[in-house]
């Protein structure tokens, strides 16, 4: 196995890629949405740390009225999301960081013959 | 019977690979919840460190926010392309004309990083969503 077998690397795709490599039969689609979920919290984690997300966030809950139907709410945070200029903070770094850190806590704690050639890729990939 | 050779599931088994990845959830979404704790109150804030809870926490819940991070993808999907297709024709056809090395690289980029953003963007109006529905439908 080598990165280049690996063509667009996405970390959706490289989710995927491991289960392959792990021969994960059964509850595909449950261990990934558990592993998108780790790493979604681990993001927001790291992003509620960051002032100017949390300033963000502060603007966006203003705009927010009980009063208004749920889509209307959720049309209100996407064109403020849209709007935002997050190009100042460093999200793509944090989110493979996250990424790296779950997925290589993931395979460190299953019993697999080729862990460090995965570890290694994981490293590779996300770096 | 190849004892040190074992066929798949019986590995799968062995490994459990859902209760793995349950576990590293969990504690992930402790830490958010821990975070979310000592900042200054926002119920934004405290909606997505609650939507990434609800998401592990209850079927239905993950059930609905997984629903909904695909609509919420699809629906950001749009304005990536949008983007990405804005910033190629820039480089095409700005007053100040690229060379084809940085054509590349700029293609490549906003291709690469724009749905990063975007899943960003996406995961986190999913989580605010999933621990704010609730709310703003009973005022329907």
């Amino acid at each position: 196995m080598t990165t280049a077998t690996v063509p667009h690397i996405t970390i959706l795709g490289l989710i995927d890629f491991l289960m392959d490599q792990l021969e994960i039969k059964a509850d595909r689609l449950e261990v990934r949405n558990q592993l998108l979920s780790a790493i979604m919290a681990g993001l927001n984690s790291k992003l509620l740390d960051n002032p100017q997300i949390s300033s963000k966030m502060g603007e966006i809950s203003t705009q927010l009225s009980e009063q208004d139907p749920f889509d209307k709410n959720l049309q209100k945070i996407t064109n403020h999301l849209v709007k935002s200029d997050l190009s100042e903070i460093n999200t793509t770094t944090i989110l493979l960081t996250e990424a790296k850190d779950v997925l290589t806590a993931f395979v460190t704690k299953t019993e697999v013959s080729n862990k460090k050639e995965l570890l290694d890729n994981i490293s590779i990939l996300l770096s | 019977m190849e004892i040190n050779n074992p066929p798949p599931v019986e590995q799968e088994k062995k490994n459990s690979f859902l209760e793995i990845a349950k576990g590293i959830a969990t504690q992930k979404s402790g830490e958010l919840l821990d975070r979310a704790k000592k900042i200054k109150p926002g119920h934004l804030a405290l909606a997505v460190a609650l939507g990434a809870g609800a998401w592990i926490l209850g079927d239905s819940a993950a059930e609905w926010s997984m629903k909904f991070a695909h609509e919420g993808e699809s629906m950001v999907q749009g304005f990536a392309n949008m983007m990405a297709q804005t910033a190629e024709a820039s480089a095409y056809s700005g007053p100040d004309a690229l060379d084809a090395q940085t054509r590349y690289s700029l293609g490549s980029f906003s291709y690469t990083l724009i749905p990063l953003f975007v899943g960003l963007a996406g995961g986190s109006i999913a989580s605010a969503a999933a621990a704010l529905r609730p709310a703003f439908t009973r005022k329907r």
